[in-house]
């Protein structure tokens, strides 16, 4: 097998860094939420009370985790995953697989082996929240990642209401009245969560995305019992089928990666047919909403990096924010020219996920709260440098587009706004001097302590 | 407590009134983690659980 970085290897790397919380006190699966909830670093369960598998979650909690679980610099997020996403590597097969060291099938499948954990308040029951789903489409194997909720020892939903690749291949085999295979990789490489998270354009592999991003082919295995295959060394894989029965079963609500419920749908159901997994498993847990959110933040810094470079924008930074759930609200910092800030946002703006856009020059570092709020406050007046466009195309996900008012199948729409807090055209610069204190580089504090 | 005897526990609690699903956990926190699941399957396989408007589980008694 091809020899790449696992999920359990990212574990070990970030814990000799001292970026991993190792708890070896036994906890009992009820607190694995709120325990990664308040903890400051990413948390590995080394013993869950009633189960043989170890959890470890809150690995994409911030820009800061993330980037650290990827082994990319935070400011890399964006020109990294574009430049993953252009050289792509197909996945390869292989025979042997640590995903496989334990096999289960049939009656030996029971689902309540694994520490499924209740993650919010309102969620419809416990959930699985970090598979790669695997299936075999038209054009070739199709990843992404879809919630799924427990129901039962063999059984969980899958929530498949929006529109996705994975949608369009189950509603082809729901048409024949025949199943689809799946496979569910969970506790796999950050990089390819990333990847299959990713929206890649139909016909397009986010495996090979992932091979592009590692720089060497993703290691896939054939499953035990259904013809798709599944990542070689992940921790635990689930193999089945997504029932012929349409969105019939109840699934949700969940709590959602734009920090609120979704409501209660419904859909259809995965019918476990095996587990596989190591001898040592780990259960990743992703925890909403960031977790989620950040996965969405790298390809959505790439798309702003490539749409400022075709309009001629002279792009420093981009960067999404974690409020807006890594999507809706843009920063962006860039070169000037004359009229250069409005451009800039107008292309923002055009993407189909951002709702807010913000432009500043070069000299503002925009992963710097307190300096994009200067450059907003003394470089913009809101009837020059506030951009309203109404009627763009929204999402339902949010509840200010009053989704609940649309007939079946209209559309949301919602306003847009851009902010460009560069330096006004016709302000000389040196009103923006910025104090510098004196002799700065002259004297270490350190030298008197 | 069997699976099944846990089982009808549940579906004694979401007949007094519809529960979320964390609402039942709290009041099970005498029940280890894992006999909650498998219960829960149980109950599942029963077909007996409903939803209300807000997603509330209930089961009805006839």
């Amino acid at each position: 097998m091809t020899t790449r970085p696992s999920f359990r290897d990212v574990l070990t790397r970030l814990d000799r860094d001292g970026s991993l919380l190792r708890l070896a006190k036994e906890v009992d699966a009820r607190h694995l939420s709120p325990l990664v909830v308040q903890a400051e670093q990413p948390v590995l369960f080394e013993r869950v009370r009633g189960f043989d598998i170890k959890v470890a979650g809150g690995l994409f909690w911030n820009r800061k985790r993330f980037a650290a679980a990827l082994g990319w610099p935070e400011s890399e997020l964006g020109t990294r995953f574009a430049a993953g996403v252009l050289a792509m590597v197909e996945p390869e097969m292989v025979d042997e697989a640590p995903a496989q060291e334990v096999v289960k099938l049939g009656r030996d499948v029971d689902l309540t082996e694994l520490p499924i954990p209740l993650l919010a308040e309102k969620d419809g029951g416990p959930y699985l929240s970090a598979g790669v789903v695997i299936a075999r489409g038209d054009r070739g194997l199709n990843a992404g990642c879809y919630r799924l909720m427990f129901r039962s020892r063999d059984e969980t939903g899958i929530d498949l209401v929006t529109v996705s690749d994975l949608r369009r291949i189950y509603e082809a085999r729901l048409a024949r009245g025949e199943p689809l295979p799946i496979s569910v990789s969970i506790g796999v490489h950050p990089i390819e969560i990333l990847s299959a998270a990713y929206k890649a354009p139909t016909g397009v592999s986010e495996m090979a995305i992932a091979g592009g991003l590692h720089g060497t082919p993703v290691p896939l295995v054939r499953c035990k019992t259904v013809d798709v295959p599944a990542i070689a060394d992940a921790e635990i894989v689930l193999e089945g089928e997504l029932l012929p029965i349409g969105w019939t079963e109840d699934e949700g609500p969940f709590g959602e990666f734009a920090g609120m419920y979704g409501d209660l749908k419904h859909n259809p159901v995965f019918k476990v047919a095996a587990i596989t997994h190591r001898r040592d498993a780990i259960l990743q847990l992703l925890q909403m909403p960031w977790e989620n959110a950040w996965l969405g933040a790298a390809a959505t810094e790439a798309q702003v990096w490539n749409v400022l470079k075709t309009a001629g924008v002279d792009v420093v930074d981009v960067a999404v924010t974690e409020g807006s759930a890594c999507r809706w609200s843009v920063i962006a910092s860039i070169r000037k020219r004359a009229g250069g800030g409005k451009n800039a946002l107008m292309a923002i703006l055009a993407l189909p996920d951002t709702k807010h856009a913000l432009v500043v020059d070069e000299d503002v570092d925009i992963h710097d709260e307190t300096q994009v709020e200067w450059a907003r406050t003394f470089r913009v007046q809101a009837d020059r440098d506030v951009i309203i466009i109404e009627g763009a195309q929204g999402k339902h996900v949010d509840p200010s587009v009053r989704p609940w008012e649309l007939a079946k199948g209209q559309l949301p729409m919602t306003a847009k706004m851009g902010i460009d807090a560069t330096i006004p055209e016709g302000i000389p610069p040196m009103f923006y001097d910025r104090i510098r204190h004196v002799w700065l580089n002259d004297v270490k504090l350190e030298d008197y302590q | 407590m069997t699976t099944d005897a846990l089982a009808d526990r549940m579906a004694g609690l979401l007949a007094e009134r519809p529960r979320t699903f964390y609402e039942l956990l709290r009041e099970l926190d005498d029940v280890e983690y894992r006999a909650i699941l498998q219960a829960w399957g149980a109950l599942r396989e029963r077909r007996a659980l409903e939803r209300d408007d807000y997603g509330r589980y209930l089961v009805r008694v006839t």
